[in-house]
């Protein structure tokens, strides 16, 4: 009886974390000093004023970390990309099915996820002429039921530094921080 | 028996009537549409379209969306942010009226109301990204 | 008790029957639903304009779109196809495509489905295509 009691409090608990689905507010349209720190971490400079260039090495990099090129549009300095890949976690798995054993049911788990990665480049004003490239990601984590249960924004700072090493590699040039 | 049936088979058929017209659709409720149409506009005193649409684009790097698509030549960028919910945004640039760049903007996320609010909030991030 | 069950079963099958057929399409829609042909449907759906401004025409179709409360989804000038979606309490789904028609005119086509069924009354397409008109500052002509 106890057990039982638990369970159903585990479950409910899940259940409620689900349900507190967040709400878009006004305040998330709002540029925050937190933005700009965001952007200096998602943007390196690139001394070449071939935007062109920049775009094309920027390609191979998606295409070489498993993306599939979904835009591209050169007149706006526009690269998006996305994968499809595994979101199994094991030990995830293994608690759903024992709580879905314990209270027959079917076990609910994260079974894929889809990242998505929005590239820009822009050509920068000053002297030298450069150009900027400026990367954010994003992910939908999808059930084994076929439903989209996490979204979210991804990016840290070594995220962000593996990225841009690759893509110096690429271009033979040294991205620098803005 | 029958007592059941009427109010049952008149409920049916309620239900079955009051299914979607498309002419109630396309044109709904005018005062709120003029209403959206408002809020969802603003002009910006500037000339260069594609360099207003990379102020979009930047602004909404900004605010965390990640771009959908986007077509230089219609002047339409399309966007997602992911923030637990997910919240769309479909932009168009318009530089029909001279001296005047127009920007319309329409969100929208899946069983969720966006409050009118957000786009005060979106144009005056933008503006903040654009020059002349 | 069993007997109070089947009659209230038999009741629910009744009721759900009358609402999956439909009743209350009118004679029209149900004419049309039966006798539908391409060139009606063709028709109903396409308008020409007297411009040969590609791009132009179909910025005007996008921003009639919203005007009518539809969110647009995606717009290719390369393909020359426009598509919008609006929620209540149904989706509507339409997608406009802009080609050239002969040396002088743009052939419009929209096509709209409401919750995955195609709709074939002609009166929604008429409202978009006087709004696009009066938007384009054009006349819009009927296609044979």
């Amino acid at each position: 009886m106890e057990r039982r009691v638990a369970i159903i409090a585990c479950m409910m608990g899940l259940i409620a974390q689900a349900a507190c689905v967040p709400k878009p507010t006004p305040e998330d349209l709002r540029l925050t000093p937190e933005t700009q720190v965001n952007r200096q971490l998602q943007t390196r400079v690139f001394e070449t004023s071939d935007e062109a260039k920049v775009l094309a090495a920027s390609s191979a990099v998606l295409q070489d970390l498993g993306f599939l090129i979904d835009e591209s549009e050169q007149q706006l300095g526009l690269l998006v990309g996305s994968k499809m890949r595994s979101a199994i976690n094991p030990a995830e798995v293994t608690v759903m099915y024992i709580l879905a054993i314990m209270a027959r049911s079917d076990p609910v788990y994260s079974e894929r996820q889809l990242m998505r990665i929005c590239l820009v480049t822009t050509p920068s004003m000053g002297e030298p002429p450069s150009t900027s490239v400026r990367v954010t990601f994003q992910r939908i984590v999808y059930s084994n039921q076929g439903l989209g249960i996490k979204f979210e924004t991804l990016g840290t700072p070594e995220i962000y530094e593996e990225f841009f090493a690759r893509l110096s590699k690429s271009l033979f040039l040294e991205g620098k921080e803005l | 028996m029958m007592r059941w049936f009427a109010p049952l088979a008149s409920l049916a058929l309620l239900a079955a009537c009051t299914q979607l017209s498309p002419r109630d659709i396309v044109f709904e409720d005018a005062a709120r549409q003029q209403q959206l149409r408002n809020l969802q506009t603003h002009s910006f005193a500037v000339t260069d379209r594609i360099k207003t649409m990379r102020a979009v684009i930047v602004t909404l790097q900004d605010l965390d969306f990640v771009i959908d698509q986007a077509d230089s030549r219609l002047g339409f960028i399309s966007a997602t942010k992911l923030n637990g919910y997910r919240l769309n945004i479909s932009v168009l640039v318009d530089d029909a009226s001279p001296g005047q760049m127009l920007v319309r903007a329409s969100f929208s996320a899946v069983l969720q109301n966006v409050q009118d609010a957000s786009y005060q909030e979106f144009f005056a991030s933008l503006q903040k990204n654009i020059v002349q | 008790m069993k007997k109070h069950l089947k009659r209230i079963s038999c009741l629910f099958f009744l009721g759900t029957a009358l609402l999956s057929s439909g009743g209350c399409a009118t004679t029209q829609e149900r004419l049309l639903d039966s006798e539908t042909n391409q060139l009606q449907l063709r028709s109903i759906q396409s308008r020409a304009f007297e411009t040969t401004d590609q791009v132009k025409t179909l910025r005007t179709v996008m921003l009639t779109l919203q005007d009518l409360g539809f969110i647009v989804t995606s717009g290719e000038a390369g393909l020359g196809s426009v598509t919008g979606s609006k929620w209540n309490r149904g989706l509507m789904i339409i997608t406009v495509s802009v080609r050239p028609r002969g040396e002088s005119q743009m052939l419009v086509r929209a096509n709209c489905q409401l919750d995955k069924q195609l709709v074939n009354d002609p009166v929604p397409y008429q409202m978009f295509f006087s709004a696009l008109s009066k938007a384009m500052f054009l006349e819009a002509h009927e296609v044979e």
